[in-house]
């Protein structure tokens, strides 16, 4: 069980000099996906906008690029929660092409902030329930074989 | 030998609602700095026609240390971790041009025959380039957060 994002078709100016969906741009529609998901929180618009105290900022994201997307694809991305703690969640992604093959995976970690600091602070315990929720939800599949996988060159 | 990019700018469309660079144009700015470093190995548009080849980014990895914003300047070291005959390893640290930290990343750069799209061994005289590098960066401090595992930090009680 996980949460499937809505279609995402890419932007003419992310494809690259190799005809395909840039690098960098990955990070764009898996954070689209993070997205939704954070609505689901309750941490997305208007707990987030700019003139409330909490936010949610990155702490780290790590893409495993599977296979290229040709310019026009339509993707969806979905999201599975691995772990909650009072101050941030630890999550994965898998992006699919509408036609349904994996084009790469996400693995990231999401802080909640107060923004006067800026520091990291603990969620509302109303949005606590409802990650604890989600987990014990995605918690039912087995983690993906690929999470936590060191990075290095096939030998 | 470091590595480092020329200085680069962040475009305004890159800040987002918290009124700072948004985590997914971090990977604008490592994949631009280290194009320096590419052109050297000797790829770029005529390799590319030349040869039929190309590189793909099999992976990447952001940790995000401090914010930047709009005014922020910036530039990005390349460090070569390890060179296999189809793969290459390599960090680089994103840091304000007043030295601080902003963004570590963690990459493999694959070699590709774009007519599979397929995964080929480099030619001898890029190879040679790589390890050159790989020598020259040797004696260089380790960066002690590549490979460090991904998870909450847990606080006691």
């Amino acid at each position: 069980m996980s949460y499937r994002a809505a279609n995402q078709t890419l932007k003419p100016e992310w494809i690259d000099h190799n005809g395909h969906l840039n690098m960098a741009y990955y990070v764009v529609l898996f954070d689209w996906g993070v997205d939704e998901v954070q609505e689901v929180f309750g941490l997305g618009v208007p707990y987030s906008d700019a003139d409330h105290p909490f936010t949610t900022f990155s702490a780290e994201f790590r893409i495993r690029y599977v296979r290229e997307l040709p310019p026009g694809s339509t993707v969806y991305s979905i999201f599975r929660l691995l772990d909650v703690g009072p101050k941030a969640y630890h999550f994965c992604q898998e992006l699919y092409h509408e036609d349904g093959w994996l084009s790469a995976t996400g693995e990231g970690i999401s802080l909640h902030v107060d923004r006067t600091g800026p520091k990291v602070v603990p969620y509302p315990p109303e949005v606590l329930a409802k990650m604890e929720a989600m987990l014990a939800e995605h918690s039912k599949d087995p983690v993906p074989d690929w999470v936590g996988r060191p990075m290095g060159i096939r030998k | 030998m470091e590595l480092i990019s020329p200085e680069m700018t962040l475009r305004p469309e890159w800040i987002d609602h918290n009124g700072h660079l948004n985590m997914a144009f971090y990977g604008v700015l490592f994949d631009t700095g280290c194009s320096f470093v590419f052109r050297q190995i000797g790829f770029g548009p005529k390799y590319r026609e030349a040869t039929r080849h190309t590189t793909f980014a099999g992976e990447f990895r952001v940790r995000y240390i401090r914010e930047l914003k709009l005014e922020d300047k910036v530039r990005v070291s390349f460090r070569m971790l390890e060179v296999g005959p189809k793969a290459f390893h390599y960090a680089q640290e994103l840091r304000h041009v007043d030295g601080w930290l902003a963004a570590t990343g963690e990459n493999i750069s694959l070699h590709i025959d774009k007519s599979g799209p397929r995964v080929a061994p480099y030619p001898p005289e890029i190879m040679d380039k790589l390890l050159a590098i790989h020598e020259s960066q040797k004696d260089l401090p380790p960066l002690d957060w590549v490979g460090r595992p991904m998870g909450l930090r847990k606080e006691p009680a």
